[in-house]
């Protein structure tokens, strides 16, 4: 349940805060990270004095030179500050008309709606997105956060974006990309002080950009990171294939039955309280929480009770509901491929080309057969789709 | 008090005519917040440098939908804001008691504050003068409503009681009447508090709004059902299952509001239930799996953002709550009125709410034919 007194603080905060105008919007420090990892009130006073110079406000955005390759700079713009027009039909503030009440001004997932929704809205600091095509440990792909945007998310509360336009949704991708390298930059920049860095000696900027050069780079490579299956997309209402499916679901290599329950059902009836998974969010959540217990630092305490409550992962259910990633064939063949970043699903194919995997691809389609056939998804193709059998033939 | 101006039907008209105008504007307002449409428009009292009424009719009729939403609230607004004026005017030359030349005023005064917050929320582009903004639409509409009662040529007209003339107590019954516009209008202030939320404010914060909001919801919900529950025992069951249906129909329309946008929280999703339950009670499974099947989260689709599902639940939502405001005033209004018959209720079926139910009948018929009126009680 909600604590009330917390509840109240934050409201009496927001209401002063209206008095006064509100005031502007700031990126705000991932005080876990900063308190958890024992920094200093003046490191932590350098990191942000770095991320200014580097990145700027929410309202008047900076776009480093290193990062022109990456991000649009006009984009940029397009998407910062408070919401208007200044002609017909042009909204400036894109992503606070759309995306900060849920992801957050600084995109970290704790926007004010954040806390009733679930699962949580994505925090975009780690640069951790579960729905893509690329590698578990990769990035997603420019087009894979088309795609969400798109999409949306079924069962959550993230929604299509479809009705707004191309150039919009190009926009906000870029901004998402923006608010990604600036949480990325912060991570390192907290890892670089505790573990290169002498408490006294302070990141700078010029400290800070080769390790956004590395991140930016990362973000270019990711088309070269997609997953392709190695043979064609089967025939997925074969018979054959979804029984040799249904036996790799049930069987101890995979263990899908753990956590999605027999024939998929979702039923986990010997779970316990420590066998319950978190995600990389939540882990994260319950470690500070549980180190914020025995520890007397006040600003880990503090931020243990600003943070939301963690919250257990469950297997989902597979026979009715829609798959919050996607339900077509290619799509689902990447996701049991990689698992899915972030959480406890495992990749069952080689987590880089060449390693050695759990399943070869024709067991993940068998696999994808057998999951078609418990979902309410639509029908599966017999084909999928003609860009997916192209490429999947392209490749060796 | 001329006898040949005290006959005129034009103020009722007039209110009639200003209320029924005011509500679609109020619903159009609603709809600017939930499409974020307040900034669409930079420029006030302007729109794009041009003078309000000139602006070219084409870029604004085939122009983006936040421009057409935005500006047609203007249009509507300045409307409004004219009939008010007139109104004035009428309520004055027709020789109508002091009590409704009041009201008139206040009308009048409360459209001019209203313009002028929306006017200050695009030049200082600030969200909370769009709250203030969004909180003041209802009071004006809550005195239309009244204007109309006001003015009705009736010998039951509700005109505002003077000092002398007010009942010197009222039932149990007759404070819940009363106090059910003061707890409907904090209703909407706690709604709109949720809907103008700064995407800066914090996560908590908004916990405790939604929180309040819940709250405040049930002792609404719970005071209207008893005053719909004792005006039907009173004999007006119109006016009992107007307000009921309204009020369910709020209540509907606010489940439906959040599950639009944020979809079921964590306690109400079904399948992550399911599991849980797994864990302590399996004969309770097949229960809950039949729920599951017919109402998780996840067999819907994903919403779509600014589409037209979304936009009308969560628009009809703030509208039907000044539509629940206009109800409860004109319900109040019948208790301390002046009927000619100092501290007695209107007669049965007489009352203001009464004509709240004869204007959703006849608003598509165009405003009514007043009675003529035989004597005006307060003259």
């Amino acid at each position: 349940m909600l604590g009330i007194s917390r509840s109240a603080a934050g409201s009496i905060a927001w209401v002063a805060a209206c008095l006064v105008g509100c005031g502007p919007a700031t990126f705000q420090p991932n005080e876990l990270l900063h308190s958890s990892q024992g920094l200093t009130a003046a490191q932590s006073e350098a990191i942000e004095t770095v991320l200014l110079e580097i990145f700027g406000t929410p309202a008047e955005p900076r776009l480093p030179e290193l990062l022109h390759a990456t991000i649009d700079h006009n984009n940029l713009i397009r998407c910062a500050g408070e919401v208007i027009s200044h002609e017909p039909g042009v909204t400036q503030g894109l992503y606070g008309r759309h995306c900060a009440r849920c992801h957050g001004v600084t995109g970290d997932g704790q926007g004010p709606t954040a806390l009733y929704q679930h699962p949580y809205p994505r925090d975009f600091r780690r640069g951790v997105f579960k729905w893509k095509s690329t590698y578990r440990d990769a990035l997603p792909t420019i087009s894979d956060l088309h795609t969400v945007l798109e999409r949306g998310v079924p069962g959550a509360a993230m929604p299509s974006f479809r009705l707004l336009s191309t150039d919009e949704r190009n926009a906000l991708v870029d901004y998402v990309v923006y608010l990604t390298l600036r949480g990325q930059l912060e991570r390192e920049l907290v890892l670089l002080s505790v573990e290169e860095l002498a408490e006294e000696e302070l990141v700078t900027v010029a400290t800070a950009e080769p390790l956004l050069a590395s991140l930016s780079t990362a973000w270019t490579d990711t088309d070269r990171l997609v997953v392709n299956s190695s043979q064609p997309i089967q025939n997925l209402v074969d018979a054959n294939l979804i029984a040799q499916g249904k036996e790799l679901f049930h069987s101890e290599l995979t263990g899908c039955a753990k956590c999605h329950g027999t024939n998929g059902a979702g039923l986990t009836p010997n779970v316990t309280a420590s066998d319950r998974d978190y995600d990389l969010w939540d882990t994260e959540r319950r470690e500070i929480l549980t180190a914020s217990q025995t520890t007397d630092n006040p600003r880990l305490i503090a931020a243990a009770k600003r943070a939301f409550p963690p919250r257990p992962s469950w297997g989902r259910e597979l026979t009715t509901v829609k798959r919050r990633g996607g339900d077509e064939p290619e799509t689902l063949f990447r996701r049991l491929h990689q698992g899915i970043a972030g959480t406890t699903m495992p990749a069952l194919g080689p987590l880089r080309p060449g390693q050695p995997a759990a399943l070869s691809d024709p067991q993940i389609w068998a696999l994808v057969a057998y999951v078609e056939s418990l979902g309410i998804s639509d029908e599966p193709s017999d084909e999928g789709s003609p860009h997916y059998a192209a490429s999947a033939q392209e490749v060796p | 008090m001329k006898q040949a101006a005290a006959e005129s039907p034009w103020p009722y008209r007039g209110a009639w005519l200003l209320c029924g105008l005011t509500f679609p504007l109020i619903w159009v307002g609603g709809l600017i917040t939930t499409t974020d449409a307040g900034m669409a428009v930079p420029d006030w009292p302007g729109t794009y440098g041009y003078n309000l009424l000139l602006y070219p009719w084409q870029t604004w009729f085939f122009g983006p939908w936040d421009l057409f939403i935005e500006h047609g609230h203007r249009l509507l607004a300045s409307l409004v804001g004219l009939l008010t004026i007139a109104l004035l005017v009428i309520v004055r030359r027709s020789g109508e008691p002091r009590q409704v030349v009041r009201l008139a005023w206040i009308a009048l005064g409360l459209v001019c504050l209203q313009g002028a917050l929306g006017g200050f929320r695009v030049l200082l582009n600030a969200r909370y003068l769009a709250l203030v903004h969004g909180a003041t639409g209802p009071l004006f509409f809550a005195v239309t409503v009244l204007l109309v009662a006001a003015t009705r040529p009736t010998p039951a007209r509700l005109l505002p009681a003077t000092r002398s003339q007010r009942a010197p107590t009222l039932s149990q019954r007759g404070w819940l009447i009363a106090i059910l516009p003061a707890l409907v209008y904090t209703q909407l202030i706690l709604g709109a508090t949720l809907r103008h939320t700064p995407e800066s404010s914090g996560a908590w914060a908004f916990a405790l709004h939604v929180q309040a909001h819940l709250a405040m919801a049930a002792v609404v919900a719970v005071v209207a059902l008893v005053v719909a529950f004792s005006e039907a025992r009173a004999g007006r069951g119109r006016v009992a299952a107007l307000l009921a249906a309204v009020l369910v129909g709020q209540i509907s329309l606010g489940l439906a509001t959040w599950v639009a946008k944020y979809r079921y929280p964590h306690w109400a999703d079904p399948t992550t239930t399911l599991t849980a339950a797994a864990e302590n009670a399996p004969l309770e499974l097949p229960r809950l799996r039949g729920w599951a099947e017919r109402m998780a989260p996840g067999t819907i689709q994903p919403p779509t953002a600014g589409g037209f599902t979304e936009t009308t639940i969560v628009t009809a939502h703030s509208a039907i709550g000044s539509l629940l405001l206009a109800l409860a005033v004109g319900r109040a209004a019948g208790l301390g009125v002046s009927t000619g018959r100092a501290g007695k209720s209107p007669p049965d079926g007489q009352d203001a709410l009464a004509e709240a139910v004869r204007a959703s009948e006849t608003q598509a018929s165009g405003p009514p034919q007043p009675p003529r009126r035989e004597s005006s009680l307060l003259a």
